[in-house]
C-alpha cells in the first residue's frame, strides 16, 4: 500500500512538474511603462518601457501605432528658377505613428521586412492618389517627412534581452515618445520571432490623453471659441499696457 | 523649473528661454521701426515646429500686446497721428476683408503659396531697396551742405494728391491731405496683408513715410495704433473660424515681446529718422533673401503637408 501512494505521489508530483514547466515556457503578456501618457503643461515627450517574457530561443519585434487616415500633401517641383507646388497627393491608410522596436543586429531591418512587418508594410498598405502622377519614391519622401517629426522610426537595438532563466528570457524596450504625438489610443504589438518564422502576438494598449490646464484651455478652445478669442485678446492687451505702465516711470521723449 | 512647456493648440513641446526670447527681438522690432514683426516671427515658429496656422495667428495675439505697449509707448512720446491711423485702419479693415476673398481664389487656382512668396519677395525687395537707397542718398545730402537751396520740383504724384477733395489737416504729422488717400492705401495695404497673412506694419511703415510724407517718428507710432486693430481682429477671427490661436504660445512670445516694444521704443528716440530707415530697410532685405533662397534652392523634402507655408 505504501509502496502503490508513493508511485502515485511520485506520479503526480511530475505531472505538477511538467505542468508548471509548461507553464513558466508559455509567453506572458506585455508589460506597460507608463500606461497612460499624461499630457500636461509641462509635457516634453516620454519615455516609454515595454516589457515581456519570450521564449529563450526566441526574439520579438515592436510596433507602436496610431490609427490609420487619410492625408494630403504638395508635391514642390522645379518650374525655371523657382520651386513651388506642381501637384497635390493624397495618401491614405497611413497610421499617424509608427515606430518600429527591433533587436540589436544589423539585419533585423531586412527581417521585419520579409516577416510583413516594419514600415514596408505601411508602404504596401498604402494607397496612393493624385492631381500629378505619383512618384515612385513617395514612400521614401514620406517617410523623411514623418522621420523629420519624430513619428516614424525604425530601432535596431531597441529590444534589449535579459539572462535565460528556466527557458525563458525577459525583453525590454525603451523609445521617446515625442511631444507632437497626437492624443488617443495607440497599439503596442509585440510579435514572437521563432525560427526566423513570425509567431504569437501580444498586444496592449497605449493611451495619450490630456491633463489639467492643457485640457482646459483645449475645451474653452473648441467649446467657448469667441469667449477664447476675446479672452487672449483682453490678457495681451493688458499685458501690453500694464508693461507700458510699468515702463512709464524712465520713460523718455523723442 | 522646468525648460519646457507644452502648447495645447500647436500640440508641440517648445523651449521656454527660446519663445521668450524670439518675443523679445520682436517685440524690439516693433517698438523700433513700428512693425508688427509677422513678418519675421511667423517663419521662424514654422522653423521651431509649430503648424504654420497656429504659428500665423498666435503670433496676431502676441502682436496685440506688443503693439498695445509700443502705441501707449508712443502715445506718450506723442508720436501717434490717431486721425490719420483711423483712416488707415478702416481701410486695412476694408481691404482685409478683400484680401481674404483674394486668397480663397488664389488658392482654388493652385500654387497659392508660391505667388504669396513670390509677392512678398518683390514687395520687400522694392520697399527694402528704395528705403535704403534713399536713406543713404540723405545721409550723403545732409554731411554735404550745398550753399545755394533748390526748390524741389513738384512731382506728378503730388500734384494729384493735392488735388484730391476734401483736404484737411493732419496735425500730428504736418500734413495736409485728402482722407481719401489714407483710406486707398489702408485699403491697398490690408489686401496684401490678409494675402501675406501678416498684420501688415512692414508695409504700411514705407506707405507712410514715402506715400503719405509723414516724418519718421509720427509713422512708428501710428503704424503701431493701426497694426494693433488688425491683430485684434485676426486673433478673435482666427480662434473662432478656424480654432488655431495657441493661447500659451502668444503669451510666451508677449513675456518678452512687452519688454523688447518698450526697449525698441527708447532705441528709436536715440536714432535718426535715416537710421532707423536704413536699419528697417537691411532687416526688409536679409528676409527677402531668405525668402528668395527658400523658393530658388531645392527643398530637403520635395513632400509638404497641404496647407503649410
Amino acid at each position: 500500500m505504501r509502496y502503490r501512494i508513493f508511485i502515485l505521489f511520485l506520479l503526480l508530483a511530475t505531472g505538477l512538474m511538467k505542468v508548471s514547466g509548461l507553464a513558466a515556457q508559455e509567453t506572458k503578456g506585455l508589460v506597460l511603462s507608463p500606461e497612460v501618457i499624461s499630457v500636461g503643461s509641462f509635457f516634453s515627450g516620454s519615455e516609454l518601457a515595454i516589457s515581456g517574457d519570450i521564449k529563450a530561443d526566441d526574439d520579438v519585434i515592436i510596433e507602436i501605432t496610431g490609427k490609420d487616415g487619410t492625408n494630403n500633401f504638395e508635391l514642390k517641383g522645379r518650374v525655371g528658377p523657382f520651386w513651388m507646388t506642381t501637384g497635390k497627393v493624397e495618401l491614405k491608410n497611413i497610421p499617424s505613428f509608427s515606430l518600429v522596436l527591433l533587436p540589436k543586429g544589423k539585419d533585423w531591418l531586412h527581417k521585419a521586412d520579409v516577416l510583413g512587418l516594419g514600415l514596408d508594410q505601411v508602404k504596401r498598405r498604402m494607397v496612393t492618389s493624385g492631381s500629378v502622377p505619383v512618384p515612385d519614391n513617395i514612400f521614401d519622401m514620406f517617410k523623411k517627412l514623418k522621420k523629420s517629426e519624430e513619428l516614424y522610426d525604425e530601432i535596431v537595438g531597441a529590444v534589449n534581452y535579459s539572462k535565460t532563466k528556466d527557458g525563458m528570457k525577459h525583453f525590454m524596450a525603451k523609445c521617446n515618445v515625442p511631444s507632437s504625438i497626437a492624443l488617443g489610443n495607440y497599439l503596442i504589438k509585440a510579435t514572437v520571432v521563432t525560427g526566423g518564422a513570425a509567431g504569437q502576438e501580444l498586444q496592449s494598449q497605449l493611451k495619450v490623453q490630456e491633463v489639467g490646464f492643457v485640457k482646459f484651455v483645449n475645451r474653452l478652445a473648441s467649446d467657448q471659441r469667441i469667449t477664447y478669442g476675446v479672452s487672449a485678446v483682453i490678457i495681451a492687451l493688458a499685458a501690453g499696457l500694464l508693461m507700458g505702465v510699468l515702463f512709464r516711470q524712465s520713460g523718455g521723449s523723442h | 523649473m522646468p525648460w519646457y512647456i507644452y502648447l495645447p493648440i500647436a500640440h508641440h513641446s517648445v523651449a521656454l528661454p527660446l519663445i521668450v526670447g524670439l518675443g523679445f527681438v520682436v517685440g524690439l522690432l516693433s517698438g523700433l521701426f513700428g512693425v508688427g514683426g509677422g513678418f519675421l516671427m511667423t517663419p521662424l515658429l514654422i522653423m521651431f515646429g509649430i503648424p504654420p496656422t497656429v504659428a500665423a495667428a498666435s503670433d496676431s495675439n502676441q502682436i496685440v500686446a506688443a503693439s498695445a505697449s509700443g502705441s501707449y509707448a508712443h502715445y506718450r512720446l506723442g508720436n501717434v497721428d490717431f486721425k490719420m491711423g483711423i483712416f488707415l485702419l478702416i481701410g486695412g479693415v476694408i481691404g482685409g476683408a478683400g484680401g481674404v476673398q483674394v486668397i480663397k481664389i488664389l488658392r482654388a487656382l493652385g500654387n497659392a503659396d508660391f505667388l504669396i512668396m513670390i509677392t512678398y519677395v518683390l514687395m520687400l525687395g522694392f520697399v527694402g531697396g528704395y528705403m535704403l537707397i534713399e536713406s543713404l542718398q540723405a545721409m550723403r545730402k545732409n554731411k554735404v551742405s550745398s550753399p545755394v537751396q533748390f526748390k524741389p520740383k513738384e512731382s506728378a504724384y503730388a500734384k494729384m494728391i493735392k488735388s484730391l477733395p476734401y483736404q484737411m489737416n493732419f496735425d500730428k504729422s504736418g500734413i495736409v491731405l485728402s482722407p481719401v488717400v489714407p483710406l486707398f492705401l489702408g485699403t491697398l495695404v490690408g489686401v496684401l496683408a490678409a494675402i501675406m497673412g501678416v498684420g501688415g506694419g512692414f508695409i504700411m511703415v514705407p506707405v507712410m513715410v514715402y506715400l503719405l510724407r509723414m516724418p519718421m517718428h509720427v509713422v512708428v507710432g501710428t503704424s503701431l495704433f493701426q497694426v494693433l486693430f488688425t491683430c485684434i481682429n485676426v486673433t478673435i477671427l482666427q480662434a473662432y473660424s478656424n480654432r488655431t490661436v495657441d493661447f500659451i504660445l502668444a503669451l510666451l512670445l508677449l513675456v518678452g515681446s512687452v519688454f523688447g516694444a518698450q526697449v525698441g521704443a527708447r532705441l528709436s528716440t536715440r536714432l535718426k529718422d535715416d537710421q532707423l530707415k536704413i536699419y528697417l530697410a537691411i532687416l526688409v532685405l536679409l528676409v527677402m533673401v531668405k525668402m528668395l533662397y527658400g523658393l530658388v534652392i531645392e527643398p530637403h523634402n520635395l513632400l509638404a503637408y497641404h496647407g503649410g507655408h
